[in-house]
């Protein structure tokens, strides 16, 4: 093999064209009264500083990914819009009202719409978006309209959704129709989810640097989280 | 008749997502190259199933005997995109039954180029890419990866749409005397933005080292910038041909 030193068909990386794939993220999380009862929205504002300070640290991540955080009671909203985690402040989370999953949803979905096409306008490559659902909700509601949607979207592998469950009024069973074809993440106590957020940031560290189809290595999910 | 005379380098190297996962290299080339033909072949296995190497291997092995042996047909015939649609499918059916794998499983992309005398044909299904250089040295696409909607969707030769996604094209050699490069979406992502159509330059200077040096020499040093430079950009497989040539005297 020849010595390849100041080699002069070393191409170096400079010359490369921009490889960046956008991945628009969406954190839905649920706000409502119930969830400052045991402590769980205190964990989850720190998890979510966690997941983006991760994010922040992991270069191609840092680049490549776009976060949006929602929060969900009687009602949803739009705290951050999607940008990049450079420049998200975490804001501060209360917690308040009943829960309506459904139209958090179908806002989510919406915007991630109008993301795709945006990042398609701009002629940049993009990745399919993904959903975080964190709630600890008995869903009564009807949610087939929107549960129609989200299993369409991921059977055709334009979208990923992540649904976390915390607290033992949590139903899983139909967390689990938004994905049937992933398991649902379980806290019972949804007190320390910060280990939870840390494992998210290096899947979506992962996730948007991996080739299509391709496993990517995370650490193994804590026990103290169930997988139904 | 004009004669062409090519030279011709490659490589390949398995990219740092299947190297962490101790998982071999899905991407196969194969070169054929005798005095009456060239056949180029690249298939890219999809990463989320098993046997998605072995069918790459496997499918390019069929598709080089075939076109040694009746390449005429595929170069001359109106429906030679249906007629390869048909080899490719029943070969693959068949060796999915023969060694008991789900045919799903043998997935993988296919970037094939094929030099017969004064045409070339090129039949491409799913992402990578296949540039060519122009006679005022501009690079240009020839065949343009095609993925879904998303970058991380793309199609195999055992999608059910698959039929509609081979896409055949023909042209005159002499065209590809001033160079060609086909290559998996790992390198692809590096050398063409899809969404603006950007090429980048080192791909023309990829090429015109075979100006300079043998297909030997030039094969090291595609392979020393693949393991140098794109490892640290793609974590995916890493695949590429390319080729140059020069036409001899009319006889």
């Amino acid at each position: 093999m020849k010595n390849f030193k100041s080699n002069k068909f070393d191409l170096g990386v400079d010359s490369f064209v921009d490889t960046t794939q956008k991945v628009a993220v969406a954190l839905l999380l649920d706000i409502s009264e119930s969830m400052s009862w045991y402590g769980g929205l205190k964990s989850v504002q720190e998890g979510l500083a966690v997941f983006i300070k991760s994010l922040r640290e992991d270069p191609y991540a840092a680049a490549s990914v776009e976060v949006a955080l929602y929060v969900f009671n009687h009602e949803v909203k739009q705290l951050v819009d999607f940008q990049s985690v450079n420049d998200i402040s975490v804001p501060k989370l209360s917690a308040s009202g009943g829960t309506q999953i459904a139209p958090a949803i179908e806002r989510v979905l919406h915007d991630l719409e109008k993301k795709s096409q945006e990042y398609k306008k701009q002629k940049l490559n993009r990745k399919a978006p993904w959903i975080v659902l964190l709630t600890d909700c008995d869903i009564s509601e009807d949610i087939d309209s929107v549960v129609s949607k989200t299993t369409s979207l991921i059977n055709a592998k334009k979208l990923t959704f992540f649904a976390i469950g915390t607290g033992d009024e949590v139903n899983i069973s139909q967390l689990k129709r938004f994905n049937p074809k992933s398991p649902v993440i379980f806290s019972p106590t949804g007190e320390d989810l910060v280990p939870l957020f840390e494992w998210l940031s290096q899947s979506t560290s992962g996730y948007s640097q991996s080739a299509e189809g391709e496993t990517f290595k995370t650490d193994p999910l804590d026990r103290r989280y169930e997988i139904v | 008749m004009k004669s062409y005379n090519f030279n011709l380098a490659y490589a390949v190297e398995r990219g740092a997502n299947h190297v962490q996962n101790h998982s071999e290299c899905q991407d196969r080339i194969q070169i054929v190259q005798t005095d009456s033909y060239l056949f180029m072949g690249l298939c890219d296995g999809a990463g989320s199933v098993v046997n998605s190497g072995e069918g790459a291997e496997f499918i390019l092995e069929e598709l080089s005997i075939e076109f040694q042996n009746n390449r005429e047909i595929y170069f001359t015939d109106k429906n030679a995109s249906a007629l390869l649609t048909e080899f490719i499918e029943k070969k693959l059916e068949r060796y999915s039954i023969e060694k008991k794998m789900e045919f799903d499983s043998l997935a993988s992309t296919l970037l094939l180029v094929v030099i017969h005398k004064e045409q070339y044909l090129i039949a491409h299904v799913g992402d990578g890419i296949i540039i060519g250089v122009t006679d005022t040295n501009e690079l240009e696409v020839l065949s343009e990866p095609e993925n879904g909607e998303f970058s991380n969707l793309t199609y195999f030769l055992t999608s059910i749409s698959y039929k509609k996604r081979l896409r055949l094209k023909m042209g005159k050699t002499q065209s590809l005397c001033n160079g060609l490069l086909i290559c998996s979406d790992g390198v692809q992502e590096l050398l063409f933005n899809e969404q603006s159509k950007d090429i980048a330059s080192i791909t023309k200077t990829m090429i015109d080292w075979l100006d300079e040096y043998s297909s030997n020499e030039v094969s090291q040093h595609l392979s020393f910038n693949l393991k140098k430079n794109f490892m640290k950009k793609s974590s995916d497989d890493l695949s590429l041909i390319i080729l140059k040539g020069k036409q001899d005297a009319t006889i």
